[in-house]
């Protein structure tokens, strides 16, 4: 399932959110092609937290599965030119420099479309392209907690915390929605657009439910460790070992009646304000995955608290295939996530290991563009 | 920016109703099928008006089923699913999640609409029947791996980590069920083709913690004792917290001269271009806490921001409300309902969408069901 074969994408991205949404369009058969600066490569080239020397770190190769790369200085004539030609070309661009860079280079959305009548334009940004805040720095953990994830976050007697990178993939997500969107209206009516993703934004529409409890009764939500509001159990209890824990959720009384058999306190399901002492004296001398499935068995939610390093070995990921193995040409055999949609009866789609800058120049100037111009000596 | 797109929506709570929020908002028809006489389970969540529970005044409701049309049928019951069969003879894309389904007598051919999935596991696979609300897929999926970091966000081994006080994997799943189906759609507008496509909540969620998942797997952990975390670069101000992340010494010439901090600009134990500041950090975070504290975060924010630092304020739902910058977007958006206009998030990105329309009371529109749309 190829949908978006015979789309080209000029991908002008780094980091973390604008290489996931032209990740997923590659996924889905667009033709990417990600261009970068020589002297200013994207940033996880060298790893977000490991500096490595190959021109291609794990984390960069997973992020940028089947783009090929150009190396072009766009802030040189010659690289400009050639990034003209190439919009004249393509389909999509997207960018998530600061906004107000991509004016200075000449590339904002007025100047693209003289170039390409119906090209589809995706910026992210911490605020988005306009407005008195959308030239202030930003990177994932404030935005997360400017959007208002980080308030809801923490102990209510400390700090609240922060979420990260997983927070500027999720602005990624609703880049790539929008291209998609701005896609099938392109082949219904001709005509291109800017999405111009806020990744604010992208949180706030997570908090549904707090927004609406302030626009109808004024009420600021405020974090509250795990508890939830409403739920009888919704919390996290400690198993066998080091920071191993077990999340449990109850919410009605058929749920934490399931419990408190499951654990051998029915004596508890009158007395559900005395069950948390119970319930951690059940879960600690277990590992988790034995709390989770007894609980399971039940009929009670209980998951295992996973970090990385677990979900690394998670069976149920493992069945499913979620990691592949891909060899890389300067890292081995290198494990990638596949695509979180599975089209029924569709192979995996192509899972090509991210290359080295420059890698396809030679392609994309003389067999895309044909050659010609000044610009084929970048 | 999909007009003309006609969707059934059987599916409950958030993440399928999100996904369905997603097309309605630019432009796509979206039947909503409840249980006949409950309705969707978040009808009954609140919040309502005054707490005074009302099925038809939920505002979570309100934000998730803006513009939708609404009819009752049960898809369990073989009666409930020839009346959505005939629904979907005039549809593009069904979406299902784990709420009562089809029956297996209706296991149709998805020949001529995309047909969406969402679970929460999926199977194959040991948790393919597990339950799991959003505590539990967040703190499953590595997500709180990093909550909370240490300092004056409380992380240490004798509490559990926490998790953000948002279903953020509902969330994360409507907006993977939506790419997918606009994927899947966009092949059905060229060829005519349908498609059956399944999304896993859980797989959504992991998906965007591949930057730490797969920095796991070239041997860097991070957790929330991760030295990464440890100076989180959260700061208590007068009236609430914020985050501050100056790199280089541009940014701390900018942080020091704000906070009346100048003296440590010419201290040699410092070096402000080097990646880490030596072993008295200790004194300058005391310093810059000690500053910050007695200041608003709005105004540390606007005059830090200004000199182009990396900050960024802890905004509460209030503050949203505030914000200039939200305004001059015209991100909140009124959504009509029976107690009056209610502003509630509208997309991340501007799109020419009409003003949304209210959320349907139960059956609004059973007089669909009657021989087709």
């Amino acid at each position: 399932m190829l949908p978006l074969r015979g789309v080209r994408v000029v991908d002008l991205t780094w980091a973390g959110a604008g290489p996931y949404a032209s990740l997923q369009l590659g996924w889905l058969g667009a033709e990417v092609i990600k261009v970068e600066w020589p002297a200013r490569p994207d940033v996880s080239r060298h790893g977000f937290y490991r500096r490595t020397t190959s021109p291609v770190s794990s984390q960069f190769n997973d992020l940028n599965l089947n783009k090929l790369s150009l190396a072009a200085d766009l802030g040189a004539g010659d690289g400009a030119a050639l990034l003209r030609r190439l919009v004249s070309i393509s389909d999509v661009l997207t960018a998530s420099y600061r906004p107000g860079v991509l004016e200075r280079m000449g590339f904002d959305y007025a100047s693209l479309r003289r170039v390409r009548p119906d090209i589809i334009v995706g910026t992210v940004s911490s605020a988005g392209q306009t407005g008195p805040e959308s030239r202030y720095a930003g990177f994932a953990s404030i935005f997360s907690v400017q959007g208002g994830l980080g308030t809801l976050s923490g102990y209510p007697d400390a700090a609240p915390a922060a979420l990260g990178d997983s927070i500027d993939l999720r602005v990624g997500a609703a880049l790539a929605f929008g291209i998609l969107a701005a896609l099938y209206d392109r082949r219904q009516t001709g005509r291109g657009r800017l999405v111009d993703i806020s990744a604010r934004e992208v949180v706030s529409n997570s908090l549904g439910r707090q927004i609406a409890d302030f626009s109808m009764n004024g009420r600021v939500a405020e974090r509250s460790g795990n508890r939830l509001d409403g739920a009888l159990v919704h919390d996290l209890y400690r198993c066998a070992g080091d920071d191993v824990w077990v999340s449990i959720a109850a919410f009605d009384e058929t749920d934490f009646a399931a419990l408190c058999n499951a654990i051998g306190r029915p004596d508890l399901i009158s007395k559900p304000t005395d069950a948390d002492a119970a319930i951690g004296a059940w879960t600690s001398p277990k590992p988790p995955e034995e709390a989770a499935r007894l609980l399971q068995d039940a009929g009670v939610a209980a998951m295992p608290y996973r970090s990385a390093r677990h979900v690394a070995v998670d069976p149920h990921l493992h069945a499913r295939d979620v990691f592949v193995n891909v060899p890389q040409e300067d890292l081995g055999e290198q494990a990638v996530m596949r695509p979180p949609w599975r089209f029924e009866g569709a192979p995996l789609p192509p899972l090509a290991p991210a290359v080295p800058l420059g890698h396809h120049n030679d392609f994309i100037i003389e067999d895309l563009l044909g050659g010609g111009g000044e610009e084929s000596q970048a | 920016m999909l007009t003309g797109v006609r969707v059934v929506e059987c599916a409950e709570r958030i993440a399928g109703p999100f996904c369905g929020r997603l097309l309605a908002r630019l432009g796509a028809e979206v039947v909503k099928v409840e249980r006949p006489g409950a309705g969707d389970p978040s009808r009954h969540e609140g919040p309502f008006h005054g707490d005074e529970p009302d099925p038809e005044g939920g505002g979570l409701f309100a934000y998730l089923n803006a513009g939708k049309l609404g009819v009752e049928a049960d898809p369990a019951t073989d009666d409930g699913w020839r009346t959505i069969s005939r629904l979907l003879d005039n549809a593009d894309l069904l979406i299902q999640d784990e709420s009562p389904v089809a029956p297996a007598s209706a296991n149709r051919e998805a020949e001529g609409f995309v047909d969406l999935r969402i679970v929460t596991f999926g199977a194959p696979g040991p948790y393919a029947d597990y339950r799991a609300e959003p505590l539990n897929l967040v703190h499953a999926a590595g997500e709180t791996s990093v909550l909370p970091g240490g300092g004056i966000a409380g992380g240490s081994p004798d509490r559990p980590p926490v998790q953000p006080q948002a279903p953020i994997s509902e969330y994360d799943a409507g907006w993977t069920a939506a790419t997918a189906a606009v994927a899947a759609l966009f092949e059905h507008q060229a060829t005519g083709r349908g498609a059956r496509v399944e999304v896993s909540k859980y797989e959504s969620i992991i998906a965007l913690g591949r930057i730490r998942n797969v920095a796991w797997l070239e041997g860097v952990e991070l957790d929330r004792f991760s030295a990464r975390y440890a100076g989180s670069g959260t700061f208590a101000c007068a009236d609430g917290f914020i985050q501050v992340l100056p790199s280089g010494a541009r940014h701390w010439e900018a942080l020091l001269r704000r906070l009346g901090l100048e003296r440590f600009l010419n201290d040699d134990r410092f070096d402000f271009a080097a990646r880490g500041l030596g072993p008295a950090v200790g004194e300058l975070q005391a310093a810059l806490a000690d500053a910050l504290s007695t200041r608003a975060k709005e105004e540390v924010y606007r005059g830090l921001a200004e000199d182009g630092v990396p900050v960024g304020p802890f905004s509460t739902v209030a503050d949203l409300f505030e914000s200039r910058q939200l305004e001059h977007r015209g991100f909140f958006e009124d959504v009509p309902t029976a107690e009056g206009p209610l502003a509630l998030p509208g997309l991340p990105f501007p799109a020419d969408a009409e003003a949304p329309g209210s959320p349907p009371r139960l059956g609004e529109h059973n007089h669909l069901l009657e021989g087709g749309r």
